[in-house]
Order: structure tokens, then C-alpha cells, then sequence
């Protein structure tokens, strides 16, 4: 990607508000941060309202924001189908998870999807399915940030990993899911708002008639009028489809998503909160849209060089152009603005994932399945402790996974692999425990399994990685293999169900239904501590 | 504490005599009729948008009016259809399963059972 200065003074200085704010939040989040409930619920305490900002926030990535802008100054509508293909999931969210989530589980997606199994295999397997997800979403998000603060303000690759890592691991160690879900809601009402602010930009420049913007942006583009309807990115049929597939399944059991249901005091503030998300996501998700054709208007082909081979500085750019251009005080101030955005996203995201694996391994695989501690009490005072650690583990694994896969690396595929996982493996299980009478362990523990597995043989097989990057000769002809992956994970749920049939140390669908249904003995929020 | 208790109240309880009960049978099934045509619905709505994108390119990229295209519109309508069935869901718990939810846990603390 194209470095836009050696040193960037003004975006430096606008990291550096941000990163005084966010740990001025960490600081105050440390104070409730000291048994399981706070560390990885937040104490139960968030409002709905909030909940709903930093689920917004949480499904938002840097890449997601810049790369939606990019992907439409290159390719014109193409580029926001992902985006909308990410909107029908958190409806999905809403109708099948959020509240049986909060009223079956405790801290993780293991918790809710080993309710009825026996709890070790399902656990385990669920655990596993975790921490993989989020540590190659995790190592892609960090990839990312060290390319993308190096273009915007100059750092190089390996500081710009470095310092994002280091914060991350800052955030969750002191200041647990309170800090992250508040670093979350700053960064979700800064992106709103930079959205809000570009949109205008564009608008006031077409007089505020979005046929005129349409009109103008076809005029000015080599495809003319095919860049407001699809077909401009070359992709496949089918790879339009299972992309934007992996992104719509997928989304709808991304772990560290899902966790946030567990930091509200119940389920009607679950639901709720999934309300004011999709309501906060849908809009920004359409103002994309004008962001999106505003920067092909406004920048034109002769920015493509500046805008990099990505598109992922269209937004910033397009940002820098409408406070008045390059050079100008307007200029530097916006680019700024919208560069401590990006980085603001960058670190509330990372942050969410180390959350969601550091629950995964410290409640999941050492509570209880290496230690089976019984004691609830017990439990609250030493899961922090192991949290803590085990969230400095994974965070410095991923840093140094980042900084070697360097610069250059695709991180695409890993983020394909990322939700293809979550959709294949996650979300079959998730959806069949809650839903499926006779599911069963042996059910459970194939599902995830093979959603697993073949998530990584197809994508390894697939264009972007075999035999080498953009190559002819790959066994899978689809870039994104969702739609081959989850009708297997469904499928071997189903198997497994059906031939082992064995029930044995299973608690009752009845009680998980009945639970699910009623919020019978879910655990209570407390009332605002903070 | 309230963990322990709350273990014993639920060891006490026999859950597949009260999922029979009427009232919470009513309340599943009402829930898990508008949970499954609204997801069915809203995820069918998502996958006939992609699969015209993908198939029906030209299709799509007609304009209705002045350069607002039929893909623009269908997207579009994905969000309208997500905010509408949101809506219609969060009035629907409030006003006619919370009050159905009331009741089936009022019914189960007369049957004995300390529900916290």
C-alpha cells in the first residue's frame, strides 16, 4: 500500500488523543475488574443502548469500513454487498441467539452450546472452535493494522503491529470486557459520526440529490452506468454468493459477537440491544454506500495510485478531499480524523477477540475441563488470574505470528477462513443444540469437527493459497467455501446424532428449552456499578 | 450461594412434566412460529438478492429511476425488511410472550419451586 507521508504529525496526534482516552477508560474499568462475572461480563451492568453501540462496533473492522469504501471506488455497487450481506445475520442474532444466549450461558459460546451435552467433549470441541476463530481473525486484524498505520501515518509494519498489540493486550488484561465494550462504544460513535460527517461531504457536493451523485459518479467512471449495478468485480457467480454467504452465516456465530449477550443484566436488555444495533449498523452500512460512490466522484481515476491497489485509502482520501484538500488545514484535519477512526477500530476489535479466546481457554479448557472446579465461588476469584495470562499468551502469539507473516501477507484468506469456521463449525452446533431434541454429544463434537477441518483443507486448496496466490491450477475453484462447508457441518451434526444415539450424562432438551424460553434461573445483572 | 440454591431448585424440578405445561407450550409455540418465518424470510430475501447479483448482472443494474438501480433498490430493501421484522419482534416479547413468561414462572413457583 502507498505511504501517504514519512511521518504523519496530525494522524500521530490524533492516535495519540485516542490512545489517552481509551486508557483513561482502561483505568477506570480496572477498578471493576476483579472477579470472572466483571472480567469477562462486564458485571452484567451494560445497558442496552450500549450493548447495541459496541455489537455495532464489534462487527465493523478497519478492513470492514475501508475496505467497503475501497472495494466501491474500484468496483462501483459490488463493493457494498457484503456489507448489506452482513445485515440479515444480526436479525438472525436477534430471533435465534441473543436472549437464549444470555439465558443459557455464563460467559461463552461453549457454555451455551454444552448446556445439554456431556461437558467435557462438547465443551472442548466448542472451546477449540473458539480460540481458532479468534486467533486467525485476531492474526489478520493485527496483519492489517500494521499495513494500514503505516500507510496513515508512517510508522513502519512491525512498530505499527507492535504498538496495536501492545495497547490490545492493555485494554483486556486491566481493563477486562468493560474496557473493551467501552473502547467498542467510542470507537462505534466515531465511525457513526465520520460517516455522517463524509456523507454530508458528499452530498453538499451533488446538492444533496442522490440521483445526482449516482448520475455524476457514472458519468466520471470508465464502467459508466455498470458501476451502479453489479458484475464490475470480476468475481465468479458462485464466488459472489459464497463470499457474501461466509459473511452472512458467518457473522451470525462470530464468538466474540455472541459473548456480548453475557455483559447485559438480562434477556429482555439482550434483545434490546440487538435492536439498537441492527437499527445503528443498518444506517451505517447505507451511508457506506454514498461514501462509497462519493469517493470515485470526488477522487476520480487519477487518485488510484494514492488510493492503492486495495482501495482501502479511498476513505481517507475521500475524507482529506472534502475538508478541503491535500495540503490544506481542512484536509490534514479530516484525514486525521478518519485515520484515528480507523485506528480506533482497530483496537476495539482486536481487543473483543483476545476477550472471546482468553474466555475460551481459561473458563472452557482450564476451569472446566482440566480442573472441573466445582466451587462458584472459587471459580470468580481465580478465572481472572488465568484469563489474564492466558490472554497475554494468545495476544503475544499473534503479535509475533503478525509481525512474521510481514507486510505482504494475504489476509484475506484468513479472514475467509475465519468466518467460514464460525459458519461451518459454530454455527450448525449452536443452532441445533438450541433448536434439535435428539442433538446429542457425539453430534456436537462431529459438527464442529468437521466444520473445522474442512474449513481449512478447502480454503488451503483454494485459489488464494494453492498452489500460490491467484493461481489456475487450485483443486476448489472458490476463493470463500461456504457453501460447500456448512451444509457439511450440518450434515455431519446430523450424522454423528444419528449413529451414536447415545444420550448418556446429557441433561434434558426440556430444560434447556424451558431455560431458554423463560430465563428460569439465568443469573441476573446487578444493578449499575458503574 | 445463590448458585448452590438455585442447583438444588432446579435438581428438584421435572422439566419435561413442565414444558407440557399449557401456557408455556402456547408461548414456544407462538415464539418459535415468527422466529422461524422471520429468519426463513429475511434469509431467503438476503439469498435471492445475491443470487440475481450473480446470475442476473444486467438484470440487476437496470435503472428504475434515473440511475437508482433494481440491485440498489433490492439492498436497500434488505435493511427496511431487517428494521421491520426487529421491530415487530421486540413489540411482540413485550407485549405478548413477556406477559406469557410472567405467568408460566408465577405457575411454576405454585408448584413448589423457589425460581431464584
Amino acid at each position: 500500500m502507498t505511504v501517504l507521508a514519512d511521518l504523519n504529525a496530525n494522524a500521530l496526534g490524533a492516535f495519540a488523543i485516542i490512545v489517552a482516552v481509551t486508557l483513561g477508560v482502561t483505568y477506570w474499568a480496572s477498578k471493576f475488574t476483579r472477579t470472572a462475572t466483571q472480567f469477562w461480563a462486564a458485571g452484567r451492568g451494560i445497558s442496552a443502548p450500549q450493548n447495541g453501540l459496541a455489537i455495532s462496533g464489534d462487527l465493523v473492522s478497519a478492513a470492514g469500513f475501508l475496505g467497503v469504501t475501497g472495494l466501491m471506488y474500484l468496483a462501483g455497487f459490488d463493493g457494498w454487498v457484503i456489507a448489506t450481506a452482513a445485515i440479515p445475520p444480526i436479525l438472525l442474532i436477534l430471533l435465534l441467539f441473543g436472549e437464549r444466549m444470555r439465558n443459557t450461558g455464563k460467559f461463552t459460546v461453549a457454555d451455551v452450546l454444552s448446556f445439554r451435552m456431556r461437558d467435557r467433549p462438547a465443551r472442548g470441541a466448542a472451546a477449540v472452535a473458539t480460540l481458532f476463530i479468534a486467533v486467525i481473525y485476531l492474526i489478520a486484524q493485527l496483519v492489517g493494522a500494521g499495513v494500514l498505520l503505516q500507510a496513515l501515518a508512517g510508522t513502519s509494519f512491525t512498530l505499527s503491529t507492535v504498538i496495536t498489540g501492545v495497547f490490545m493486550l492493555i485494554y483486556v488484561i486491566f481493563g477486562g470486557m468493560l474496557a473493551t465494550t467501552w473502547v467498542q462504544i467510542i470507537k462505534f460513535s466515531l465511525l457513526l459520526t465520520a460517516g455522517i460527517v463524509l456523507t454530508l461531504g458528499v452530498f453538499a457536493k451533488v446538492g444533496f440529490n442522490p440521483v445526482e451523485l449516482f448520475n455524476r459518479t457514472a458519468e466520471s467512471h470508465p464502467g459508466g452506468t455498470d458501476v451502479l449495478g453489479p458484475g464490475l468485480s470480476g468475481l465468479s457467480p458462485l464466488s459472489t454468493i459464497s463470499t457474501a454467504l461466509a459473511f452472512a452465516i458467518g457473522t451470525a456465530a462470530l464468538p466474540h459477537i455472541l459473548i456480548r449477550f453475557f455483559t447485559v443484566p438480562d434477556a429482555d436488555a439482550a434483545r434490546r440491544s440487538v435492536g439498537w444495533a441492527v437499527g445503528l449498523l443498518g444506517s451505517f452500512w447505507i451511508l457506506s454506500s454514498f461514501m462509497g460512490y462519493g469517493s470515485w466522484l470526488l477522487l476520480g481515476g487519477e487518485r488510484a495510485d494514492a488510493v492503492g491497489p486495495g482501495g482501502n485509502l479511498a476513505a481517507p482520501l475521500l475524507a482529506e478531499e472534502l475538508g478541503g484538500g491535500p495540503g490544506t488545514v481542512g484536509g490534514d484535519l479530516f484525514l486525521a480524523f478518519i485515520s484515528a477512526v480507523a485506528f480506533a477500530t482497530i483496537l476495539a476489535v482486536v481487543a473483543g477477540l483476545v476477550i472471546s479466546a482468553s474466555g475460551a481457554a481459561a473458563h472452557d479448557l482450564w476451569t472446566n475441563i482440566l480442573r472441573r472446579e466445582q466451587d462458584v465461588e472459587r471459580q470468580e476469584r481465580q478465572e481472572p488470574i488465568v484469563a489474564r495470562i492466558a490472554a497475554g499468551g494468545i495476544g503475544l502469539v499473534a503479535i509475533v505470528l503478525a509481525v512474521l507473516a510481514g507486510a505482504g501477507f494475504n489476509v484475506a484468506f484468513l479472514v475467509g477462513l475465519a468466518l467460514s469456521t464460525a459458519a461451518a463449525s459454530n454455527f450448525p452446533a449452536l443452532l441445533l443444540s438450541l433448536f434439535w431434541p435428539r442433538f446429542n454429544t457425539t453430534g456436537a463434537v462431529t459438527g464442529i469437527t468437521v466444520g473445522l477441518v474442512s474449513s481449512i483443507v478447502f480454503i488451503t486448496m483454494s485459489p488464494p493459497v494453492w498452489p500460490g496466490p491467484d493461481s489456475e491450477g487450485s483443486p476448489v475453484p472458490l476463493s470463500n467455501p461456504t457453501v460447500i462447508t456448512v451444509p457439511l457441518g450440518f450434515l455431519a451434526c446430523w450424522i454423528g446424532t444419528v449413529v451414536s444415539r447415545g444420550r448418556a450424562g446429557e441433561r434434558s432438551f426440556s430444560e434447556l428449552l424451558f431455560r431458554a424460553e423463560t430465563g428460569f434461573g439465568a443469573e441476573r445483572g446487578g444493578v449499575a456499578t458503574h | 450461594v445463590a448458585g448452590l440454591r438455585e442447583h438444588h431448585v432446579a435438581e428438584a424440578i421435572d422439566w419435561d412434566v413442565a414444558v407440557q405445561d399449557p401456557v408455556f407450550k402456547q408461548l414456544v409455540s407462538s415464539r418459535q412460529r415468527f422466529v422461524l418465518s422471520a429468519s426463513l424470510g429475511a434469509f431467503g430475501w438476503l439469498v435471492l438478492w445475491l443470487i440475481l447479483i450473480a446470475y442476473a448482472p444486467d438484470f440487476m443494474g437496470s435503472s428504475i429511476y434515473q440511475g437508482f438501480t433494481l440491485a440498489y433498490a433490492m439492498g436497500l430493501s434488505q435493511y427496511l425488511l431487517v428494521w421491520v421484522l426487529s421491530w415487530w419482534y421486540l413489540r411482540k416479547s413485550k407485549r405478548e410472550w413477556g406477559p406469557l413468561r410472567q405467568r408460566v414462572i408465577e405457575r411454576m413457583q405454585l408448584d413448589g419451586g423457589d425460581t431464584r
